[in-house]
């Protein structure tokens, strides 16, 4: 009886404990990302680590990438226009940990091949868009999968907190594909990869050149474009901060402009690249509209 | 707040099928742990030194890795020792919940063991002494009176092992299983509700772990052996 007494008594505790605090507020989030920079001196930029040609590491550590290269101007930009050459912090972030992470105010700015959604502009912001691409499935060469109506009843793996797992669930209740495929999430890219390698999927499906970034050996694996979306693609940041969004949007549309663009593009998905993209005319027309003139 | 989220399609299916998962997953662990641990448990005191031996072996490797690790390791990479078909055929049957499973078990079951073994001091040696010498075989002995014993004293430390796997299953996100753990982040991700989605899975496990508390505490009641609790003063 006194046990039970005892027992009631601490979880009534416990639970006032958790409803108790009201969720603290982040008065960072009114502050324009810029004024935050000028006032801690920092350019806290989150990156992926294992997202080639995006955002990786390389063999010393280094943190480079498309996107990761793009984010470096925009963070010289910043540096000029106040003045005072702003420390460059890097933080690796996942599908799943950027968008908290960026309302948080770990990082002022993610780049990687986040995509432009929606539901995602409710709550954070984006800079001008620095890519464009689609959803592919990476299978083995030998694999029976062709089109998109071959992953019908397939295993195919996506990652954790991206947008393919809710576009395989459309696929599925439209019956484009019965039976339906099944999803399973991986944390990042290199797990999925990993998995495929195995053998434990039939398919990793995510971000086209994403994948041209782990086929190491074209004998090996092959890619398929499914045709079920394209996406534009661009860094998030956090609302209210139209003067850092200026600044970005101006840095990019200067690196689109005098053709920099094109240099960071051969560079990572040019024929000679690692993971070889053929630039598409969707792409070429990102690239026209994006160039606005200086005057 | 916008708590109707999580009962709104397509999320309440996600969350329910989640929820589901989560309680198989976690009671076939159990279920598999406690019949290994008690055999494990049973050959580390076994007359043959080749048993113990590899009793021994296995409390000291599945206790003394990480679960994650073990789940990554049983996951990504025992079925390489497998041939493809063989590999394949596993796979359609879900290896990720089967992987999940495994890892809970022998985790776990190399935790009950080394509980049978601090509880075999509890069994007094006059008990297992007076067992054999009413004729039983060693193993009879065992069967029909040391490990009943046993496992009516252990019982506490069961409980907790069963919560301990409860929470564990929450790993088993990490190879793509869509239990709650994994669902709360994803519906987190898809609509930006992390208060509510978070809540939910906190609820879920915390729920679970007093409700199997409960039940194992009259279980506990149930089994508890006259006499043989109290030390005498």
């Amino acid at each position: 009886m006194h046990s039970r007494r005892r027992w009631l008594l601490s979880t009534l505790v416990g639970a006032g404990a958790l409803t108790a605090p009201s969720v603290a507020r982040a008065d960072d989030c009114v502050e324009d990302t810029l004024d935050r920079m000028k006032r801690t001196g920092k350019f806290n930029l989150g990156v992926r680590d294992a997202t080639p040609p995006y955002g990786y590491k390389d063999a010393n550590g280094e943190y480079l990438g498309f996107a990761t290269d793009i984010a470096r101007r925009v963070h010289q930009a910043v540096s000029k226009e106040l003045g005072t050459k702003l420390e460059l912090t890097m933080t690796p972030v996942t599908g799943q940990t950027r968008l908290p992470l960026l309302q948080n105010a770990t990082i002022d700015m993610e780049a990687g091949a986040t995509v432009v959604t929606q539901a995602r502009t409710k709550i954070v912001d984006f800079v001008m868009a620095h890519f464009l691409t689609s959803t592919e499935v990476m299978v083995p060469a030998d694999s029976p999968i062709r089109t998109l109506a071959d992953l019908a009843g397939k295993r195919i793996g996506v990652p954790q907190g991206g947008l393919e797992e809710a576009a395989y669930r459309e696929l599925n209740a439209k019956k484009t594909l019965s039976p339906p495929v099944r999803t399973i999430g991986f944390p990042d890219h290199p797990q999925g990869v990993t998995a495929l390698q195995t053998g434990s999927i039939d398919g990793y499906s995510t971000d086209g050149p994403i994948l041209y970034g782990f086929v190491t050996d074209k004998a090996t694996w092959r890619i398929i474009d499914i045709n079920i979306n394209t996406f534009l693609q661009a860094f998030p940041i956090r609302p209210e901060s139209s003067k850092f969004k200026h600044i970005a949007d101006v840095t990019l549309a200067g690196l689109f402009a005098s053709g920099e663009w094109d240099t960071l593009y051969d560079k990572y998905f040019g024929p000679s690249s690692k993971s070889p993209f053929p630039m598409t005319d969707t792409l070429k027309a990102l690239a026209v509209m994006n160039a606005w003139p200086a005057q | 707040m916008q708590w109707s989220i999580l009962w709104s399609p397509p999320y309440r299916e996600q969350i329910l099928n989640a929820l589901q998962l989560t309680v198989e997953i976690a009671f076939y662990a159990w279920i598999a742990a406690l019949l290994i641990g008690i055999v494990v448990g049973i050959a580390r005191e076994a007359p043959s030194l080749a048993v113990r031996t590899l009793a021994t072996a296995h409390v000291e490797l599945f206790r003394n890795i990480p679960v994650l690790v073990q789940l990554f390791f049983i996951y990504y990479v025992l079925p390489r020792l497998l041939p493809l078909d063989l590999r394949r055929a596993l796979f359609r049957l879900g290896w990720e919940e089967i992987a999940a499973v495994i890892t809970l078990a022998l985790y776990s079951s190399a935790k009950i063991a080394e509980h049978m073994r601090a509880g075999l001091n509890t069994v007094s040696r006059h008990v297992r002494q007076g067992a054999l010498a009413t004729g039983l075989t060693w193993f009879q002995a065992q069967r029909y009176v040391i490990v009943p014993l046993l496992l009516r004293m252990i019982a506490p430390s069961l409980t907790s092992e069963f919560v301990t796997i409860f929470k564990g299953s929450s790993l088993a996100m990490t190879v793509g299983v869509m239990e709650t753990a994994y669902v709360t982040q994803q519906v987190g991700s898809e609509t930006f509700r992390w208060v509510e989605a978070n809540t939910w899975g906190t609820a879920v496990y915390l729920a679970c772990a007093w409700i199997i508390a409960g039940l194992m505490s009259l279980v506990e009641r149930a089994t508890r052996v006259p006499g043989l609790m109290q030390r005498p003063p």
